[in-house]
């Protein structure tokens, strides 16, 4: 081999080195499939001991709230143990509105559940949403208080003798699968157990109430291929003591996503929402709320991946709106579901 | 395209192969391994199951003896009233049904109408009497089975709850309704409250 060849040979082997190597750093997302997005890391308390108790994993049901209104419930997070009896999961925020403020209600099974509206303020004294999310990954320590035990299965919000019962009766049971009655879920039911749950029965601790759902849940969404979110504007509706606002809906909702633009017709779409002064009851007011649901229908079906074209949706809208004042019911808003092919314009 | 070219190409492809496997191949083996981590945490975990605390086997023995004394039966609240002075009324509350038959737990809880609660005692039913709460307009008291010095007690027959409670408003009629949601008996995890015979209402003349 002469000198040249060598010095190719060289060339070569060292920029492939060089690619494999930026390929395994800066392509990594390709291969460790989805990219990070919003999330936080919650930590809270739990009453009873956990120090010696490996891999204890407590599924969890989370309900976000933004004052009134449910935004979201998440089922089965996975709650793993931190240190001592502090206990952290994450909570996939892709989805969520940033600039609102919102509050958490927390309930492990086996546990009472928590509404939490900040990390200080809780339970009764937990009025006004206070949580802020930041984009990206953050962290938030509700451990100011530990959630109460002894809601065992069928969870009913509340520790009663039926709990009691089923606890004592449990007694010198194991199961490496775990028993509801496990509180601590160390894989055997013990006097421990029937303590824990006796302590929560004896201060009449129970689920917090939280505020009154105004607002059908909305289920963490999956992308689908045609992501054309099927929009039901139905406005976001809040007890008030002003009347009811009617609103028909025609036009068009622009959706981008994919490279690709989508439309869905508005075709005189009924709706109502409870407005508390007939000021609130304009069609200036009713666009711009079905450009909220539209941009919220986007962001749960799209994941990120498409966004709402704002201008061309606005200038297609129009709505006739009708003040009736007097008491309002509130209609709870149309479950979005992304997987449902709606009609195209 | 000279061999050399293509000779070098073909290298380049195999060594960017090369490493991409090597890290799929390390990533699998990191993953195995915390995998058997877990199978033997959990494989210790399941063995210590199989061991109880002194304080779980004395329960159980006292628990199975006392197993031997009470039978499954359908038991349910019962009452009966006296007037006390003129605005004060005694209303004692009763676990009743077969003589043999045992609760582990049971709830009562009453809504009362017109009706405070001056006093509020728990009756020998049961062991212990883990709740007894008195609201406004309710009050919600748990019996429980428990271990009484060294011996493991039922529930039975007998008193469960005496209050004395006062009309509010003399004129108006008073009186304390079941709530039968918040009301249980419960005898190894299932529910032997006989519904029908459990009181509806009490009134208060």
């Amino acid at each position: 081999m002469d000198k040249t060849k060598l010095i190719t040979l060289l060339f070569f082997l060292t920029l492939s080195l060089l690619l494999a190597i930026y390929a395994n750093n800066n392509l990594k997302f390709i291969f460790q499939g989805r990219a990070a997005g919003n999330e936080t890391n919650i930590k809270i308390q739990l009453q009873g001991e956990y120090d010696k108790i490996p891999n204890v994993i407590f599924k969890t049901r989370v309900l976000i709230f933004n004052d009134a209104n449910l935004i979201r419930e998440a089922e089965d997070i996975n709650l793993t143990r931190d240190q001592k009896n502090f206990f952290k999961f994450n909570l996939d925020l892709n989805g969520l509105d940033l600039t609102k403020k919102y509050s958490l209600f927390i309930k492990p099974e086996k546990y009472l559940g928590k509404l939490f509206c900040s990390p200080s303020s809780y339970s009764k004294s937990c009025t006004t949403s206070e949580i802020v999310f930041a984009a990206g990954t953050n962290s938030l320590e509700l451990v100011f208080e530990p959630l109460f035990s002894g809601d065992v299965m069928p969870q009913d919000g509340k520790v009663t003798a039926q709990d009691i019962s089923k606890i004592m009766n449990d007694i010198g049971e194991s199961s490496p699968n775990g028993l509801s009655t496990d509180i601590n879920s160390d894989g055997r039911v013990e006097t421990v157990d029937y303590s824990l749950a006796l302590y929560s029965l004896s201060k009449n601790y129970e689920d917090d109430l939280y505020p009154q759902i105004s607002t059908t849940p909305t289920p963490i969404p999956t992308l689908s291929s045609s992501p054309t979110p099927t929009l039901a504007p139905s406005s976001t509706s809040t007890t008030g003591s002003g009347g009811t606002c009617r609103a028909t809906i025609s036009g068009k909702i622009y959706v981008k996503a994919m490279g690709q633009t989508y439309c869905s017709p508005l075709n005189n779409e009924q709706s109502q929402m409870c407005v508390t002064s007939a000021a609130d009851c304009t069609q200036v007011k009713c666009i711009d709320q079905v450009i909220i649901e539209s941009k919220n229908a986007v962001n749960i079906c799209a994941s990120g991946f498409g966004s709402l074209d704002e201008a061309a949706s606005r200038a297609t809208l129009s709505c006739q709106v009708e003040f009736v004042p007097g008491p309002c019911t509130p209609t709870p808003t149309p479950q979005i579901n992304c997987n449902e092919e709606g009609p195209s314009c | 395209m000279r061999k050399s070219t293509v000779f070098l190409i073909v290298l380049l492809i195999l060594t960017f192969l090369t490493l991409l496997y090597t890290k799929f191949f390390y990533e699998n083996r990191l993953k195995q391994s915390e995998r058997d981590v877990n199978t033997c945490q959990q494989k210790l975990s399941n063995s210590k199951n199989e061991v109880k605390n002194l304080n779980d086997i004395f329960f159980l023995s006292q628990k199975a003896k006392a197993e031997t004394t009470v039978k499954k039966a359908g038991l349910y609240f019962s009452y009966k009233t006296a007037k006390f002075e003129d605005n004060l009324f005694k209303i004692s509350i009763y676990l009743d049904g077969d003589e043999e038959g045992g609760a582990d737990a049971a709830d009562l809880k009453t809504n009362l109408n017109n009706l405070k609660v001056k006093y509020l005692v728990n009756g020998e039913a049961f062991p212990a009497y883990p709740r007894k709460l008195t609201e406004n307009n309710y009050i919600l008291v748990t019996g429980t089975a428990s271990l009484l010095g060294s011996k493991f007690i039922y529930g039975q027959r007998g008193l469960f709850v005496e209050l004395i409670a006062e009309k509010i408003d003399p004129l108006r009629k008073s009186e304390a309704t079941l709530d039968l949601e918040g009301t249980k008996i419960y005898l190894n995890g299932e529910s032997i409250l006989d519904e029908e015979k459990t009181f509806k209402k009490i009134l208060i003349d």
